[in-house]
């Protein structure tokens, strides 16, 4: 049930993409996605390019994806390393519901990179900086996004 | 621990080989001969190993062997006709001996032969000495120059008391040594009532020993033993109070569906299958949902619950549904029912196709059957709104032993997560 249930929402996210995200999968496999999406315009990011894996769980639906970035990036939620592990309410374990989708989740990952959620931060001094110092945050960020994701 | 008295006094005791239910007689002072050495007037050499408890005996003088240069020396100091052994009667009681400290070799014959009877205490004075105190217990003239051995092999005690105090013992104990005729006062005790003149008359020496340090040390050990108590008491209270906490955190998180049951032994399958069958189950077809469950559903709809395709609605359209004819007539009148045609199992984005079983929860979300059966296998909360399956009255008994379960559980499921995701969970 699990791989139709991830070919459908693969498929109807490749028919119609949502702008800014592709998807592609990794070797054949269902199970893991090559998401790449572009910096949301508007914010520090635009202009950049991310990659992002993401992985379905063998119990998927009823266990949450995990997605991490695979391009480097400066955000309050994303671990600033090459694992570029996140943070995203949509995936917690307590919120993960069956039925909430993978395009749902991409959607909430742009508006991460929209409008970072710093009281859920998992790299505490980027997020003091977003909270109170917003163009240097903003500085910090674009030159990141320049160095990692161009 | 220490010798609070030393007291001395006169029995009356029967001849045993005469009499049989005659009882021992303590003699009144007055037609006897009463002593009492206080603590301050006696020393203790050697504690033996006394069980702390009062030492009471017959009182008399050990024999000394008759050719010993000892027995010569002691003529002068101990009258002829003291109480020796053989003035008792031939028994097991106990004794308490009495004799003058000549020398060390002296002390040594007496100690020797104080231990080959049942001796319990040994009374030595310095003869000739008029002080009213005996010389301290640590004065060198309690030495006996084998580097204090003989208080390891002498098991009873040994005391010093003052020379006057042994040398009276010593003249009573000539006095009440023979029958009781011939003992001071005999004519008048033998013609007490009962009285016998073939009774012994004997000194008996009572060492009363002081119980203080006894009895603090057992107030010390009850307010010990107290203290444990109430620590054990308070960590079982403790313990107890931390236990129904648990247990009712876990019958709370098990009410929001938050608990794998089937991980904590409970079979979830039966449970779920229980309230899987509690579930109105509708079979899809052209005309809506026919519920073929044998219960009748408690909730009435409070949202849709009958969708159709559009396949479904040819169907309809040409009157071709498809209805055998043990189905029950629809719970829900037609009237209510809202046609939604794009509707999907939110479970496996699958539309629902006629003739699919379909199940209705609590909250009115509809699955495929076997969907929400795959889903209550982990989670008892709707895939949609996540509220609880569980009926309200639903209480599994929550035991101590299901929340360390429960908890193990957890701790291996987040380990597991953790390793699966190689990465750090949100
Ligand atoms: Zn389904
Ligand atoms: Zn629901």
């Amino acid at each position: 049930m699990a791989a139709k249930r991830i070919t459908r929402e693969y498929a109807e996210i490749s028919e119609s993409p949502p702008s800014g995200i592709n998807v592609s999968l990794d070797n054949d496999n269902v199970h893991k996605w090559n998401v790449v999406m572009a910096g949301p315009e508007g914010s520090p990011y635009a202009g950049g390019t991310f990659h992002l894996s993401l992985t379905l769980p063998p119990e998927y639906p009823f266990k949450a994806p995990v997605l991490s970035f695979k391009t480097r990036i400066y955000h309050p939620n994303v671990t600033n390393d090459e694992k570029g592990s996140m943070c995203i309410g949509i995936l917690k374990s307590e919120s993960w519901k069956p039925s909430s989708k993978i395009l749902a989740v991409l959607l909430a990952v742009q508006d991460l990179l929209r409008e970072p959620v710093p009281d859920d931060a998992l790299e505490a001094q980027i997020a003091d900086k977003f909270k109170n110092d917003r163009p240097g945050f903003e500085r910090d960020a674009k030159d990141a996004v320049k160095r990692w994701a161009k | 621990m220490g010798v609070e008295q030393i007291e001395t006094v006169v029995l009356l005791f029967p001849n045993i080989a005469w009499t049989k239910s005659q009882k021992v007689a303590q003699l009144q002072p007055d037609i006897s001969f009463a002593q009492a050495v206080n603590k301050g007037a006696l020393e203790i050499l050697s504690a033996g190993f006394s069980s702390g408890h009062d030492i009471r005996g017959f009182t008399y003088v050990p024999d000394l062997d008759t050719k010993s240069y000892c027995h010569k020396l002691s003529e002068s100091l101990v009258p002829n006709n003291v109480t020796r052994l053989a003035d008792l009667p031939r028994s097991d009681f106990t004794l308490v001996a009495v004799a003058p400290w000549i020398n060390a070799e002296c002390t040594q014959e007496y100690l020797a032969s104080a231990r080959a009877y049942p001796t319990r205490a040994f009374l030595f004075y310095l003869p000739g000495n008029s002080s009213s105190k005996p010389p301290h217990s640590k004065s060198p003239v309690w030495n006996l120059e084998d580097q204090g051995l003989w208080k390891k092999t002498n098991r009873f005690s040994v005391y010093a008391v003052a020379s006057t105090t042994g040398t009276q013992l010593m003249r009573q104990l000539s006095l009440y040594s023979g029958n009781m005729t011939q003992v001071p006062d005999g004519h008048v005790l033998a013609a007490l009532p009962g009285g016998d003149s073939r009774d012994y008359v004997r000194l008996y020496t009572y060492i009363h020993i002081n119980y203080t340090v006894g009895f603090q040390m057992v107030l010390y050990l009850t307010i010990i033993a107290g203290i444990l108590i109430s620590i054990i008491c308070t960590a079982t209270l403790v313990l107890k109070l931390v236990q129904r906490l648990q247990r009712s955190d876990l019958q709370q998180r098990m009410a929001r569906g938050e608990v794998d049951l089937e991980a904590l032994g409970i079979k979830r399958s039966s449970i779920a299958q229980l309230f899987i069958d509690s579930l109105p189950l509708y079979i899809c077809q052209g005309a809506g949902w026919h519920d073929i469950s044998k219960t009748v559903p408690r909730v009435q709809p409070l949202a849709p619950v009958s969708y159709l395709s559009d396949e479904d609605s040819d169907d309809q359209a040409t009157g071709a549904s498809w209805k055998p004819s043990t189905i029950t007539p629809p719970t829900i009148p037609e009237s209510t029912l809202n046609i939604s045609p794009e509707l999907h199992c939110a479970i496996c984005a699958n539309a629902f196709e006629r003739e699919g079983l379909v199940r209705r929860l609590p909250c009115c979300h509809t699955f495929h059957a076997a969907c929400i059966e795959l889903s209550l296998q982990s989670s008892t909360m709707c895939p949609v709104c996540r509220i609880s399956v569980l009926p309200y009255d639903y209480h599994p008994k929550i035991t101590n032993c299901l929340v360390r379960r429960e908890r193990k559980f957890r701790k291996l499921q987040a380990s597991s997560a953790r390793t699966w995701q190689e990465q750090a969970d949100c």
